[in-house]
């Protein structure tokens, strides 16, 4: 906290609206939409999606394995398309992520008309994830460094790689806390910045350990995305040059055919939901009560990077202990002489679509305020008044968060981001187990325990959307 | 021309830090060239050779201010895009350079030095919630940068500033509150029961509504402070005397719409006269669903949302500048609510400063010149309604460097918020508590 306390006396009227959960680093959200939630029915909604989520690992159970394998291995063939060259999709990604950066440097500096934060933070963050949970792996095509790496022929005589998914790891942490923590991520040349260091990492990485071991297993955000394209319906493999076969599947259904991971994957996984998580945990009235803050009266992030630092590895450590604990648990009901890592790995798959289900309702209400100042900034990258660009800036609007009937709407599609991300959880940790070859007593009580770790994370996350929540 | 050096760009700069900066610049620009020849010819001819008067906008973009952010940044960019239509300030385009402060104080100092080292601004502009402020002013009088709030809190005033800072666009709470006292002990009550949340913000109100009221002799009845991690206020509404005839609240925070519910509730029609600060409900919808219980209850405005039957010329022409209409609300989106209590500041601001920079003979980011301008701006003495002070008259008091308005109160009817009371300037004018003109430049 900030002053002395004649200085926080000092506090003005306009502290009222300022509430406003902040709910990401694009940061906005609005007072209002909390208070509506506050009105609403929330008790009823942690109940029904607990129930729901309950309710559908007994229906799997009850249901005969060999006609649920049957039905979950059921596909639609979409046909052949073409598809851009890898190469040159990642060219011309590497190109406009020039002009963002460029941008960045010399465009406004303002954050919500600067292109740079608006793109990474608001499209890239938040609507390629739930792109890639949609419409499987764009990154292949959209990732930046491929391109011009293939095109400087750098890659030559790679160092064996045995690092796991600890490079990952890290990259992870790192852009959490830069997102979460960090005083000023929206700013537009502090975030070049940090994307050309993370670029020449990368490259680094690339050139000593080769391609495709770096990008399927160190690259944060390339193991990030193909890992979340597995949960599209959508999915496609090669079929010959330029041509790839596209087909439906199951949601999630691909996660089960993933390898198990290593215990670092596994952590990694588990990363991807703590941090989620915990940005939506930090900026409730019990995290900063716990914190000695006073939640009407938020001081700002530079008052709660230590607290919010440790938090957000503390979150992740508790939620591994739990999901690990589920497995051993679940392994020791069950009478299992099976290994427990590949077991983790093979289940980890599942926490997958949590932490989509958690990224879609937490940064909902940002996507759609912040999607709006993307769109003018991506027609105007330089402020230079393209497109009627003023004018436009006019029409944004955040009314849908101060109105009970768009606040009721957006609440209802966060608490079924939730919902929908536990359940095709508990169906990819029945069919990971079922692939196994377990009997129905034992998948009970193998999974029982990680079943009840679904439920508990469903009522968290609908809790955490629906507390008092500021700063 | 005013200058005779251009300054060295900064690597980090922007090319033109707002689309409406830049709009102004070819608008100025523009207009010499359409005058030709005509009267004022030699002064629009200097316009367009002048080199932009920057000012820096610390604004909330991000952080738990975002939300007012906005509604400053609408607000500020039509005020720029006017004066720099009108031929800039002092001959010279505005330049806007919009920086988040991340409604935090520790960025809001970083802000500043940016402005000054890198951005190399003439003045800075703009922050309103008030820990920012005291994060942010030590910096600005450190850096010898005059550095103009609009903030409403009575850290300017109190002395706890430095003679750098100014508030000359919108009264501080202090006086808002006081200002509240004689007509709701003339009209509502004298026994008051003030209901607040239980931290600085609450006492600010608890300490000079009480004050104000005692002399007017009424008397505080009963105060209910209510933590700030309340949710529910069922069990504080019994506490109220009975014998009280005015609510005094404040609540705020995401549990505001319970609040009101639940009062509601307890009440039912037979109730106390209830009287709050707008602060509440700034930028929500009146006639939203849960708050027909404030029908026929009273609202301190700093200015009216709702546009009044003799609403002024000076009303008119600033909705429709910024656009707004005539609920309070976004043209392009009737239920986008506008923060209309606050905003006006930063429109009163901008002109202060054109009046203070054109009066102090300003020219360059010099300390000699910034000087002037902190001397200039502290002998003022006041501003008449008008299209630049759109709010109504104020006086400023240069030793406080604060500036004292008039104030409304008005009641719910309809959903809609009309003024039944504007208070006298002299109604929440108080004893100088400092004296900034006695400290060094």
């Amino acid at each position: 906290m900030r002053g002395d306390a004649r200085g926080s006396a000092r506090w003005s009227a306009p502290c009222a609206l300022g509430f406003v959960a902040a709910s990401t680093t694009p940061a906005f959200a609005h007072t209002t939409e909390r208070a509506f939630i506050l009105l609403l029915p929330t008790g009823y909604y942690l109940l029904g999606g607990a129930l729901a989520v309950a309710g559908s690992f007994m229906i799997l159970l009850a249901l005969p394995a060999e006609r649920l394998k049957r039905w979950s291995d059921a596909r639609w063939t979409l046909g052949r398309l073409r598809v851009p060259n890898e190469t040159g999709a990642s060219l011309a990604s590497f190109a406009i992520l020039v002009v963002l950066l460029t941008a960045g440097y010399v465009g406004s500096r303002d954050p919500l008309d600067n292109p740079l934060p608006l793109t990474v933070w608001t499209i890239w963050w938040i609507g390629l994830t739930i792109a890639h949970a949609l419409f499987g792996n764009l990154w292949r095509y959209l990732n930046p460094w491929a391109g011009p790496f293939r095109l400087l022929g750098l890659r030559k005589a790679p160092l064996p790689y045995h690092l796991g998914y600890w490079p990952a790891i890290i990259g992870l942490l790192a852009f959490a806390w830069f997102e979460l923590v960090h005083l000023a991520p929206n700013d537009p040349a502090v975030l070049a910045q940090a994307i050309i260091l993370y670029t020449i990492a990368t490259w680094i990485g690339m050139a000593l350990f080769g391609e495709e071991a770096w990008l399927s297993r160190a690259e944060t955000f390339s193991v990030f995305f193909s890992l979340i394209a597995r949960i599209a319906p959508l999915q496609s493999e090669p079929a010959a040059t330029a041509l790839r076969q596209f087909k439906l599947l199951i949601p999630g259904r691909a996660l089960v055919d993933l390898a198990p991971l290593p215990p670092s994957g596994v952590l990694f996984v588990l990363l991807t939901l703590a941090a989620v998580s915990f940005d939506g945990l930090s900026k409730t009235f019990w995290w900063l009560g716990l914190n000695g803050i006073n939640p009407l009266e938020f001081p700002g992030r530079s008052a709660v990077m230590s607290v919010n630092s440790i938090g957000l590895v503390a979150l992740w450590g508790v939620l591994g202990a739990a999901f690990l604990a589920c497995i051993w648990i679940g392994r020791a009901l069950a009478g299992s002489r099976d290994p427990f890592w590949p077991r983790a790995g093979a289940l980890a798959a599942s926490i997958l679509p949590i932490s989509v289900g958690y990224q879609f309702a937490h940064y909902l209400t940002a996507f759609l305020v912040n999607g709006q100042y993307a769109a003018i900034a991506l027609t105007d990258p330089f402020a230079l008044g393209w497109f009627n660009s003023e004018e436009r800036m006019h029409r944004i609007t955040t009314s849908f968060l101060s109105h009970r009937a768009g606040v009721t709407l957006i609440w209802n599609l966060q608490a079924a981001g939730i919902v929908i991300g536990h359940i095709i959880a508990v169906l990819v940790a029945h069919l990971v187990t079922l692939r196994a070859g377990a009997d129905r007593m034992t998948t009970l009580l193998s999974q029982a325990p990680l079943a009840v770790l679904m439920v508990a994370y469903t009522l968290f996350g609908l809790w955490l959307l629906s507390t008092p929540a500021a700063g | 021309m005013t200058r005779s050096k251009t300054p060295k760009s900064n690597n980090q700069k922007s090319l033109i830090s707002r689309r409406a900066a830049l709009k102004g610049l070819g608008a100025v620009a523009g207009g010499s060239a359409a005058l030709g020849l005509a009267p004022g010819f030699v002064r629009y001819i200097q316009v367009s050779a002048a080199e932009p008067l920057k000012i820096g906008f610390q604004a909330h973009r991000t952080g738990i201010g975002a939300a007012y952010g906005r509604w400053y940044e609408r607000t500020t960019n039509a005020a720029v895009k006017l004066i720099n239509d009108a031929g800039g300030i002092a001959g010279r385009p505005i330049q806007l350079i919009t920086e988040d402060d991340g409604t935090d104080p520790k960025r809001g100092s970083e802000v500043v030095e940016k402005f000054a080292s890198q951005h190399k601004v003439d003045i800075t502009f703009g922050t309103l919630f008030s820990h920012v402020v005291m994060g942010s002013a030590p910096r600005a009088g450190e850096l010898k940068m005059p550095y103009y709030v609009v903030s409403e809190g009575h850290h300017v005033a109190s002395g706890a500033l430095n003679r750098y800072t100014f508030q000359p666009g919108i009264t501080d709470v202090k006086a808002q509150v006081s200002s509240m006292a004689p007509w709701i002990a003339g009209n509502l009550g004298k026994k008051i029961t003030m209901i607040f949340p239980d931290y600085a913000f609450g006492y600010d109100h608890r300490d000079y509504f009480s004050a104000a009221i005692e002399k007017q002799g009424g008397q505080v009845l009963k105060l209910l402070p209510i933590p700030a991690t309340e949710t529910s206020y069922t069990k504080y509404f019994p506490q109220i005397p009975s014998d009280t005839e005015v609510l005094y609240h404040v609540m705020v925070g995401p549990g505001v719409l319970t609040f009101v519910k639940e009062m509601g509730e307890f009440y039912g029609s037979n109730r106390p006269q209830i009287f709050g600060f707008i602060d509440s409900l700034e930028a929500v919808d009146i006639a939203s669903p849960g708050l027909e219980f404030l029908d026929g209850t009273y609202f301190w405005e700093a200015y009216p949302r709702y546009a009044q039957a003799n609403q002024s010329e000076a009303d008119k022409f600033y909705r429709a500048a910024v656009g707004v209409d005539n609920n309070g609300a976004s043209l392009e989106d009737s239920k986008d609510v506008a923060t209309y209590s606050h905003m006006f500041g930063c429109w009163e601001t901008l002109y202060i400063i054109k009046e203070a920079v054109e009066a102090s003979g300003y020219q360059s980011a010099t300390a000699a010149d910034k000087k002037k301008l902190v001397e200039a701006t502290e002998a003022m003495k006041g501003w008449k309604e008008g299209n630049e002070h759109p709010q109504g008259d104020k006086t400023f008091v240069g030793q406080i460097h604060q500036c004292f308005g008039h104030q409304f109160i008005s009641k719910v009817a309809g959903g809609k918020l009309e003024v039944v009371h504007k208070t006298e300037i002299a109604d929440g004018t108080y004893e100088p508590e400092t004296d900034y003109t006695k400290m060094a430049l």
